[in-house]
């Protein structure tokens, strides 16, 4: 896949994504995400989030924009106004709270069961925090409380982390990443495929369309470029499928 | 399915730069600069793009414009917007990436239809605010400024909006000071009293902040909030404290701001946060001007002499640097009320100083002051008339004109011909609102001079013949007609100039009123018959309304002259071929009374019209309509209008108005007499009489405010009393006001008030029956003592406890004297009506008043002691005069005519001879008997 990300960073198109970072007020979201970005960028104190923060940060392939809500009572019913534009979902757990894991369990089947999600093959990454805490529940107990076996039509992925040493956290975000590129390099090879049949169509018209005359690229509008496209292309809905 | 609009303004834009080619010459350039460059960068390439993106967004812009011009919209690209394709377009700022250019317009649309005052509907409004809470991702400047914008206009119609709070709060806290000011602003605008607690730590440090923007919108935007959370504001004040003491001039003058709205209900505070910043001086001139006027406030509150240490203070102010400082300081002198000519002489040579300033408007500013001052204090001014004069010819014709009028109104009598003659000159120039204010100004000299009246009146007559709008015409003929009614002197040319001006005047309401004042005045002149041609003229010329104010006054003057009866009828019978019935209807009525050749007729059919309320005789018509009888409709149950007290000048009888306003507000009476007719108890006690002003029966500020309204009808009273509980830890339940009589009166049903929570008023009655065996029994003193359950509640929630306790609160003595039982009407022919109810009862009686100095003392404690509304204009006492004649009329309840003549003498005291008529004896007694 290296020539798409390759052809990806070439357009300057670093995928963004958008995630939705969901879960109970006090379980962690927005220290998670704090801790997700750059060094420079981490604040000392967090407070409790009122309606929601836009966070941004980067991984090798991936540009994250996350929409950090909050998971006070009151706020919890404005989460739908941005389930139509999530690409992922990050729901975290308190896993020493064990009196509240009912209500978490109740959002998340409220937000499993929303319109704008119940037919989607959204990505759902669950954090198990505060791992730290002398009484919590490992992820194994959380995800048997939270019924996460019936979640049968969406990939989803559990880790146990702990945000305030940000154990735990890169491995959720790998994940994360998986089947985010492949939603994603779908699109792109769709992307890539038309937009090598441009360069070919344009490249017969010599010296009005610059890209002709350049030469690192020249390669790339060969003939066989376009059949690896589709090649690549029943690959990946051989995988997806 | 949501249907496929046509595509709005801005997709269509962007269809039209699809089909724009990159010019060839500009594309060459572009390709030559890419050959040049070390193409692996990735971000020259980036450049590159921004480079065409650019190129294209000026080609689609020039090209906008001149598809604008094309179509002539003028300079608006806005003008035909529609709110449902604006809502629509909105669905992009869902697209990412975000494309800053598009979402900006498209916020800029939003925020535009919102100012244009389109309604946006809840569901609609919280659509597209959470759809651009999403720009936030966008780190573009202008746009993210642009949300805070859209934020603060929606507050109010989304719902949900604190779901920016944190958003806002992480940009009041950034490191871009740009984005701070305006974030504070918006988040504090979208706060409660609920959340305000959660940003209270952000706004304290914000106050403090060093960036001067940043400090200032906290300060501003917690001087909002002092509306709302009174309290938690309140925390802040050592904050603002310290913002006081900035360097930054708008800082410190926020700051001052916001800690007098903290302190202005305790004036301790503020009389201290003034002496410390009086002492320590302050930076900013605004702060300065702040100062000035709190100081002003306060000396005025607290009635405070002028040798206090704040009158020093603004005193010392007109010696400040600033100019705007020492204007605010002259100007607080100024209109302070019982200023001494001592203590405004400095402010006025400051003023002095500003009228000879290059700055115009410091010039205006100083000559608007000093107009001000010449009504109260013309002497001070005189001082700047020198200065004064040279304004008249100043460039700005505001100035000259606000110069002139200060000048008329401090001028001798020997210069009024001088500045006639200035204005005449400059008259045209200027616009018709300040030609207004000469005219007011022109009036105003009138009543000053009286003698000079020949010059004005040349002077308005010449201003009538110029062109002008018809508030200026109004002004002018309003004017003319108070010189005439001022000075009798004057009545022939004034009413000579106003006959001119009639026989060209477009205004109708200006041409009814005139010939109103030609029937009313000109029959009593020498010479009668010349009007008569300027009226007939109008018969022939003018419109129906116009036409028919002619009619009555023609038929006035036949009324009237004797002698120029037989021209009249003959007048008016060619008027009864009119084409428009109302004037027919009027030609023929008039035709028929005056036929009768009886004086009583004329009195009551034409000289003095009906007098009852228009929207009572509709209703009462209508109810007669309704239950038809054998019985005539009697015009005595239609109640009385209540007679124009203020606007003695300009009263018109119905008969000459032919042009009504289009509905009738319905007099406080009307509205009294509907709230009653809906309560049970009172049905059946007839039409309403009158309705007395409010009476308070409680002293200002204590637990209960009581006031009573006494309503007279035939045979009895009702007495309405307002109550207000001001206390908010009761609520008051039957509440009932109980009275005991000093004479025959009887009291025979209370109507309680159901219940009287914190601070809303109720209405409860009480019904007394006049004594019919004592007619002359008119004035009455009731002792009032309110009765009512009280039941203790929560302040906050008003919630009542379940048990409660009778108690009572004693109420000032109500009384009820003979003005109650008399309905003022204007006689605006007195002589008429006097002559109509004839000497069968009169009566005839001469008092001393001893205590009464002056007749004007004496004129007004009579009318105010009988009720009665005195007619032509007999309730002004000419100046030196040691005798005068009131002539006072009325109608008694059950509808007696009641006219009174009162000659009054000055001697030590006043000396008064009384005649009363009217058709009923008893009447003439009460009359007499309370007097006496």
């Amino acid at each position: 896949m290296g020539l798409f990300d390759k052809l990806a960073a070439w357009l300057g198109l670093k995928k963004e994504v958008n995630v939705l970072c969901l879960g109970l007020d006090n379980s962690g979201k927005t220290t998670i995400i704090n801790r997700l970005k750059p060094s420079n960028a981490q604040v000392q104190d967090i407070v409790p989030t009122i309606g929601f923060s836009i966070e941004k940060f980067k991984t090798s392939s991936l540009s994250f924009t996350v929409f950090d809500m909050s998971g006070q009572g009151r706020y919890r019913n404005l989460w739908e106004h941005y389930y139509k534009e999530g690409q992922a979902i990050i729901f975290v757990i308190d896993s020493a709270d064990k009196l509240r894991m009912v209500v978490a369990k109740e959002e998340l089947d409220t937000l499993l069961n929303h319109p704008d999600i119940k037919h989607r093959r959204i990505p759902i990454l669950f954090f198990a925090n505060k791992m730290d805490m002398r009484d919590a529940l490992t992820s194994v107990k959380v995800s048997q409380l939270l019924c996460l076996e019936n979640i049968k039509d969406k990939p989803w992925h559990i880790c146990a982390t702990n945000a305030l040493t940000g154990d735990g956290l890169q491995e959720g975000v790998d994940w994360l990443q998986g089947p985010l590129r492949i939603h994603f390099n779908l699109l792109l090879s769709y992307i890539s495929s038309a937009l090598a049949n441009l360069l070919l169509f344009v490249s017969l018209i010599p010296n009005i369309f610059m890209y002709s005359t350049v030469s690192p690229f020249s390669s790339l509008h060969r003939g066989p470029f376009h059949c690896r496209v589709k090649r690549k292309q029943q690959q990946l809905l051989r995988y997806c499928s | 399915m949501v249907r496929k609009r046509p595509l709005p303004l801005l997709t269509r834009k962007y269809s039209d730069v699809s089909s724009v080619d990159v010019d060839v010459a500009t594309g060459r350039q572009f390709s030559l600069w890419l050959r040049g460059s070390s193409f692996s960068s990735v971000a020259r390439l980036r450049a590159a793009f921004g480079f065409i993106c650019r190129l294209y967004a000026f080609k689609m812009i020039k090209k906008f414009d001149k598809k604008d011009e094309e179509s002539g919209s003028g300079s608006n690209p806005f003008q035909h917007l529609e709110k449902s394709a604006v809502l629509q377009e909105a669905r992009i700022f869902n697209e990412t990436p975000i494309n800053p250019r598009r979402c900006l317009h498209i916020l800029t649309k939003i925020i535009y239809l919102l100012n244009q005052g389109e309604h946006f509907g809840t569901t609609e409004a919280t659509e597209a605010f959470f759809a651009m809470t999403r720009l936030f991702q966008s780190n573009d400047q202008t746009l993210r400024r642009m949300c805070y914008l859209t934020i603060k206009e929606m507050a109010n119609i989304s719902e949900d909006v604190i779901i920016v709070t944190s958003s806002l709060t992480k940009d009041m806290t950034g490191k871009e000071d740009v984005y701070r000011g305006p974030a504070i602003r918006a988040l504090c605008r979208i706060t409660d009293t609920t959340m305000l607690q959660a940003i209270e730590r952000y706004m304290k440090q914000a106050i403090v902040d060093k960036v001067p923007s940043v400090s200032s919108s906290a300060l501003v935007s917690s001087l909002h909030m002092v509306k709302m959370s009174y309290d938690v504001v309140k925390r802040w004040v050592n904050e603002a404290q310290e913002a006081a003491s900035s360097d930054n001039i708008m800082v410190q003058y926020h700051a001052l701001g916001l800690l007098y709205h903290l302190r202005k209900n305790d004036r301790l505070a503020v009389t201290k946060m003034l002496n410390k910043f009086t002492k320590s001086g302050l930076k900013s001139p605004f702060a300065y001007c702040m100062l000035i006027r709190i100081a002003s406030k306060l000396l005025d509150e607290t009635e405070g002499g002028h040798d206090s240490p704040l009158f020093d203070f603004i005193e010392s102010c007109l010696r400040n640097k600033n100019e705007m400082v020492v204007y605010e300081a002259a100007s607080a002198i100024v209109h302070m009320p019982n200023c001494t000519a001592r203590e405004l002489a400095p402010a006025v040579s400051v003023l002095q100083l500003f009228c000879s300033s290059p700055k115009a408007a410091l010039r205006y500013a100083a000559v608007r002051t000093l107009n001000k001052v010449a009504m109260k204090h013309p002497s001070a001014v005189t001082a700047c008339n020198l200065d004064l004069e040279n304004l008249i010819t100043d460039s700005n014709r505001s100035i000259a004109t606000l110069a002139i009028t200060t000048l008329l109104k401090t001028g001798s009598e020997s210069s009024v011909d001088r500045l006639m003659k200035q204005i005449s000159s400059f008259v045209s120039e200027i616009s018709d609102e300040f030609k207004v204010v000469v005219v007011q100004a022109i009036s105003a000299l009138c009543q000053k001079y009286p003698r000079k009246h020949s010059v004005m009146m040349n002077f308005l007559s010449n201003m009538l013949r110029d062109d002008g709008g018809f508030e200026y015409k109004r002004a002018i003929v309003d004017c003319i007609i108070s010189i005439i009614e001022e000075n009798p002197e004057s009545k022939e040319t004034g009413l000579a100039h106003l006959c001119e001006f009639i026989e060209d005047c477009e205004h109708t309401v200006l041409a009814t009123k005139i010939l109103h004042l030609l029937g009313k005045e000109g029959p009593r002149t020498p010479q009668p018959s010349k009007y008569i041609r300027f009226i007939f003229n109008r018969v022939v010329l003018e419109s129906e309304a116009v036409r028919a104010a002619a009619v009555s006054a023609l038929a006035k003057f036949g009324a009237q002259n004797d002698d120029l009866l037989p021209s009249v009828l003959v007048l008016l019978q060619r008027c009864m071929m009119d084409s428009d019935d109302e004037v027919r209807d009027r030609a023929t009525f008039y035709m028929n009374v005056l036929q009768q050749k009886q004086k009583a007729l004329n009195a009551a059919y034409i000289f003095n019209g009906l007098s009852v309320s228009i929207p009572g005789l509709e209703k009462s018509l209508h109810q007669y309509t309704l239950e038809p009888s054998e019985k005539p409709f009697d015009m005595k149950t239609v109640p009385l209008a209540t007679a124009p007290i203020t606007e003695q000048k300009t009263e018109i009888a119905p008969v000459a108005t032919s042009k009504l306003p289009e509905k009738l507000a319905p007099s406080r009476q009307d509205i009294y007499q509907e709230q009653l007719a809906a309560i049970p108890e009172f049905q059946g006690l007839g039409p309403l009489f009158k309705s007395s002003e409010p009476v308070q029966l409680t002293e200002a500020e204590t637990e209960y405010v009581v006031r009573c309204i006494k309503h007279t009808f035939a045979g009895h009273m009702v007495f309405q009393f307002d109550c207000t509980n001001t206390l908010n830890d009761q609520l008051l339940q039957k509440v009932l006001v109980q009275m005991e009589p000093s004479e025959a009166y009887e009291v025979v049903q209370y109507v309680p008030a159901p219940s009287l929570p914190y601070s809303q008023p109720g209405s409860c009655y009480t019904l007394i029956r006049l004594p019919d065996d004592d007619p002359t029994a008119v004035s009455c003193t009731f002792s009032c003592t309110m009765k009512y359950l009280v039941r203790d509640c929560d302040p906050n929630t008003g919630e009542p406890d379940d048990d409660g306790y009778d108690d009572e609160y004693v109420l000032e003595d109500l009384e009820v004297t003979v003005a109650d039982h008399i309905q003022k009407v204007l006689k605006p022919n007195f002589g008429a009506a006097w002559d109509e109810v004839g000497d069968e009862f009169e009566k005839e009686e001469t008092f001393a008043l001893a205590s009464v100095r002056t007749l004007d003392e004496a004129v007004g404690n009579i009318i105010s002691f009988l009720g009665m509304q005195p007619c032509e204009r007999s309730d002004k006492v000419p100046e030196n005069k040691n005798s005068h004649v009131l002539f006072l009329a009325g109608v008694f309840r059950g509808g007696h005519d009641v006219l009174v003549r009162a000659r009054l003498a000055l001697a030590d005291g006043v000396t008064m001879q009384v005649t009363v008529r009217s058709g009923d004896e008893n009447v003439v007694d009460v009359i007499l008997a309370s007097v006496g």
